[in-house]
């Protein structure tokens, strides 16, 4: 049964209820019995008739009893609310009383709870709200795993393997969610981003579309009728959300297709990081029999499964081993070293982004716990002031426990004040957060709602809680006797209350080490990877995306000469230094391809090449300012009909040639030399040096560099290298592209130095935000050590001006004031930096070139601190300088 | 008032409030006011009279104290609040609609139209 709280309180009068009641009872039956020997009843008659008059005792007793209990427990809580109004009502007014004590306080409480209140939102919509999909914990992403690559990609004829003979998921699907392609046919040529899907993909999360039909499996192969679907923001912006453009034809890329359906305004189709939704959504299956869908070496698209209901995803991707090792016999040569593995949905959402989020979560509740410090710290000193108060009080009757609940009360409203400014800061973090960090996952979604709100609730009554308690204790615990004592003689407030306020300094300093020390390896470990040398000189280039469409160029010459055309316009702009074409920029992510090595035997599987791959024009390494090594340059006779020939990077000659000079070695494109490779081979001719292509804080894999003139290519990157401002150049170049063909847009635009940007951005955002704690950390411990140092040199007053009578120096005085922070400083500065040590770890999964126990960075931190707290000291150690010892002793 | 028992309850609320209404009294006073003004026509039992008091104490219709009675011993007193006066007016006013109804019911000579 279920006992109602009051209940547990009835019990300590409980007993009450039941005597009053066996009192009133027996009251009755003597007064009844009394009535009737008054009219001449015998006393034992007497006594049976009036039991019998009373009736069943038990049963009324027991229904007095209930209604008694019940009126007990409405009375007790109503007497509990009106202590507690009254119990708020005086801390708000003693709160009043002291309004420099209160905004300080609160300030503090705010800032600790907003910057974690700021974090959880972020948390709750990244990693704690569920994906967007129908029974998200059945999805599961998955990828195949080769020798020397860790993208987690599919290729398309994998995956329809895959798909026939796998048994532990209901279904599998893919999609490549960086199509591009130009749209024509309505105004100007525009450029419009676009996601490929299996004809099964978008049932398989179990979206919605807004207007018709979703893409189907009976659109999904090579013949079918070209069907696309619109992402509902791009049927908004660009058709205005008219209905009509259901059923009309959209000329993508020079093909016609049919617009049958218009997705959900809240559908996602990547739940990748970072990825925007498409404009438009076309069915994969269409482009099967084309590169790079029809190679089955090349891994290109992102998978996803449902599981089958009661299988875990360790069985599923299992099952799909069993599927590989038949794929690996039946295509020896693309499939050599093929593996299986998968996740949950939600790990591939917050993979990269999880270490951080959560090194920030810890970083905001270290905030919040020196925030918790220094308030403790401040009602403590002010407690102080009031423990003659408090003792007037115990002395007038107050009940110790009701002093205790009071200062206790006092915490929680000045936690409640802190955590609803602390929101406000927190909406303007969550503001701020999104614009420092823009492409993480789901970020965007992050607001301040219902959970985040609770949070808030519930951290600022935990930190009411938490900094009252040793204020509560302490209070409760006043010496009646000693304090007004000592209340007689100033305001002291006890040796072991400045303790317990140095103890909590200390923990203070402490933290803030640990703070600081996470924040120094951030930031030392981002100014290595900035320092990074890329392999190439970013300075002055530009680069920028063109694609002519197969449609308007259906043969590759044409588009070829259009390039060249292109390239010689650019090359004739003035301040152009050096204007190239390439497939690929010399940063993360480029192409990948398997590629065999003539002189290598294919059966080595294990050192199967994966290797970046580049089509670049000669000039290439001449804007890009990328080293030559050795051999001969790509030259303009290494054209179409010449022999095919190839440049490699160090790294290829490293990895595969022991050191030794690959010129001269043979290789093609694909995995195996056997029946299913028929690209031809090609002789490297020369090496240069390698580029970051693999991120700046990744050893490159080596880049292989094919002429443009030897392959199909029809579009790329034009990077330049001017003396000219990058808008500047940029306007040319876009005036340059319409002489050439009006029709194509001028895509991603971009100087190399921002392209380089855009790698470390995610741990810049992670340094600046530990820097910002570290920060607001070291202000708060800085105002902990100012305060208590400062409080003890009013409290010694009298001792030190004893001290400069009995002719102590000023520099003594101050030796000894700042010697007491400098002591506090030490200990806390030595507990945080064995907590540094400690907890290092947690962070080396985001250093790079830096240790998690550097020792620089630990020294750094401390002495930063102690110079910190010395700075604190110095007013208070100048002020007892100052101390006039005549005034001092008479106000003793 | 569905059931009998309720009737029963009801009224007798009603009968305490009334017996209350001259001023305060312990339960055993209640309880002879009621019996002498009855002359045992109603069976109440006196147990139940102060269930009765406790619930319309429970209910804030009536007070009580602990006092001294007129013999000296200690005894609890009830008397009854604003709001039980006012209940007791409504109650009474109610009773006599109701009793008036049926009278007029059961006494009629001529047979209703």
């Amino acid at each position: 049964m279920h006992v109602p709280t009051w209940r547990r309180y009835l019990r300590f009068w409980r007993s009450d209820i039941d005597a009053d009641l066996a009192e009133e009872f027996r009251f009755h039956v003597d007064a009844e019995m009394e009535y009737l020997t008054a009219r001449g009843w015998t006393p034992a008659a007497a006594r049976e008739e009036a039991l019998r008059r009373f009736g069943d005792v038990e049963q009324y007793r027991c229904d007095c009893r209930s209604a008694d209990e019940r009126r007990a427990g409405r009375e007790h809580r109503k007497e509990n609310l009106i202590v507690l109004k009254q119990d708020i009502r005086f801390a708000l007014r003693s709160l009043r009383q002291q309004p420099a004590f209160t905004a300080i306080a609160v300030i503090t409480l705010a800032l600790g709870i907003g910057a974690n209140t700021a974090i959880f939102s972020v948390i709750n919509s990244v990693m704690l709200t569920p994906l967007p999909y129908r029974e998200p914990h059945r999805l599961v992403m998955l990828w195949e795993t080769r020798p020397g690559s860790d993208r987690p990609l599919v290729s398309y004829p994998n995956f329809k393997d895959w798909q026939q003979r796998q048994r532990g998921f209901e279904d599998i699907g893919v999609y490549y969610p960086w199509a591009s392609f130009t749209m024509t046919g309505r105004g100007d040529a525009e450029r419009v981003d676009g996601a490929l899907v299996s004809g099964n993909y978008l049932q398989l999360l179990g979206v919605r579309p807004a207007l018709g039909r979703l893409v189907t499996p009976a659109d999904d192969s090579p013949g079918s009728a070209r069907v696309a679907l619109l992402d509902n923001g791009f049927f908004q912006s660009r058709f205005g959300g008219d209905r009509s453009v259901l059923g009309s034809t959209l000329v993508l890329d020079d093909q016609a297709y049919t617009v049958v359906g218009v997705l959900a305004p809240d559908v996602r189709v990547s739940y990748r990081a970072g990825d925007q939704n498409p404009d438009v959504v076309l069915p994969v299956g269409l482009f099967a029999a084309d590169a790079p869908y029809n190679r089955r070496g090349q891994p290109d698209l992102f998978a996803v499964g449902r599981l089958k209901p009661d299988v875990t995803v360790q069985q599923a991707v299992s099952d799909l081993q069993r599927v590989n090792t038949e794929l690996r016999t039946e295509y020896p040569g693309e499939n050599a070293g093929l593996g299986a593995a998968g996740a949950p949905l939600m790990y591939g959402v917050v993979r990269f982004i999880k270490p951080a989020l959560q090194i920030l979560m810890a970083a905001v509740a270290l905030v919040l716990l020196i925030a918790c410090a220094n308030v403790s710290s401040l009602v403590l000193s002010r407690s102080a002031a009031r423990q003659r108060e408090f003792a007037l009080r115990t002395a007038l009757g107050a009940a110790r426990g009701h002093i205790v609940r009071q200062v206790l009360t006092e915490s929680v409203v000045l936690a409640l004040a802190g955590g609803t400014l602390g929101v406000g800061i927190a909406v303007a973090g969550v503001r701020l957060l999104l614009t420092l960090q823009r492409g993480a996952p789901r970020l965007a979604d992050s607001h301040v709602n219902t959970p985040v709100l609770l949070f808030a609730l519930g951290v600022s009554l935990l930190t009411g809680l938490l900094f009252g308690l040793a204020p509560a204790l302490q209070s409760g615990s006043a010496q009646l006797v000693s304090a007004l004592k000592e209340g007689g003689r100033g305001t002291s407030g006890g040796a072991s209350l400045q303790r317990t306020r140095a103890a909590l300094t200390v923990a203070e300093v402490a933290l803030a080490v640990v703070l600081l020390a996470g924040s120094g390896l951030l930031v030392r470990s981002f100014a290595r990877l900035t320092a990074v040398d890329p392999g190439f000189q970013p300075s002055h280039v530009i680069a920028a995306m063109v694609r002519l469409p197969a449609g308007k160029y259906p043969s590759v010459e044409q588009a070829r000469v259009t390039l060249d055309q292109l390239l010689a316009k650019v090359r004739a702009i003035p301040g152009v230094q050096s204007a190239t074409l390439g497939s690929d920029l010399p940063i993360c992510c480029q192409g990948q391809s398997t590629i065999s090595f003539a002189s290598r035997p294919e059966a080595d599987q294990s050192k199967l090449a994966l290797l970046n791959v580049a089509v670049v024009d000669p000039e290439y390494f001449e804007t890009l300012q990328i080293p030559f090594v050795g051999g001969r340059h790509i030259e303009t006779g290494d054209r179409a009909g010449a022999p095919l020939v190839a440049l490699v990077s160090e790294r290829v000659a490293k990895k595969f040639f022991a050191g030794a000079s690959p010129i001269g070695e043979r290789l093609r494109l694909g995995g195996g030399g056997q029946v299913n490779n028929t690209s031809s081979w090609r002789t490297i001719v020369g090496v240069v040096r390698d580029t970051r292509t693999d991120g700046l804080a990744e050893a490159p894999r080596g880049t292989l560099y094919l002429p443009r003139a030897q392959e199909k290519m029809r579009g790329g990157f034009v990077i330049v290298r001017s003396t000219r401002p990058a808008e500047q150049m940029t306007a040319q170049l876009r005036r340059a592209l319409a002489e050439v063909d009006p029709d194509v847009p001028l895509e991603r635009v971009q100087t190399m130095d921002a392209a380089l940007a855009v790698e470390v951005e995610g741990p810049k955002f992670s340094m600046l935000m530990l820097t910002l704690f570290a920060a607001v950390a070291l202000a708060l411990a800085s105002v902990g050590i100012y305060g208590v140092i400062s409080y003890n040199v009013t409290q010694r007053t009298g001792e030190i001006g004893v001290r400069v009578a009995l002719g102590a120096q000023r520099r003594d005085v101050a030796a000894l004031v700042v010697g007491q922070a400098m002591a506090m400083a030490a200990v806390g500065v030595a507990i945080g930096v064995l907590l540094a040590l400690w907890g290092g770890k947690s962070l080396s999964a985001m250093l790079f070139g830096v240790g998690p126990r550097d020792p620089l960075v630990l020294g750094a931190a401390s002495v930063f601190l102690l110079a910190v707290a010395l700075a604190a000291a110095l007013a208070p150690a100048l002020r007892a300088m100052r101390i006039d010892p005549t005034i001092a002793m008479r106000a003793d | 008032m569905a059931t009998p028992v309720d009737l029963l309850q009801g009224t007798l609320d009603v009968l305490v409030l009334k017996a209350l209404s001259w001023g305060p009294r312990h339960g055993h006073g209640v309880a002879r006011v009621i019996r002498d003004s009855t002359s045992g026509t109603l069976d109440v039992t006196d147990g139940s009279l102060y269930v009765a008091l406790h619930r319309l104490e429970e209910r804030g219709l009536v007070d009580s104290e602990w006092g001294l009675s007129d013999k000296g011993k200690r005894a609890r007193f009830y008397r009854l609040t604003t709001a039980g006066r006012q209940q007791l007016k409504t109650e009474t006013a109610g009773w006599q609609r109701y009793v008036q109804t049926v009278t007029r019911l059961l006494t009629a000579t001529t047979q209703p139209a």
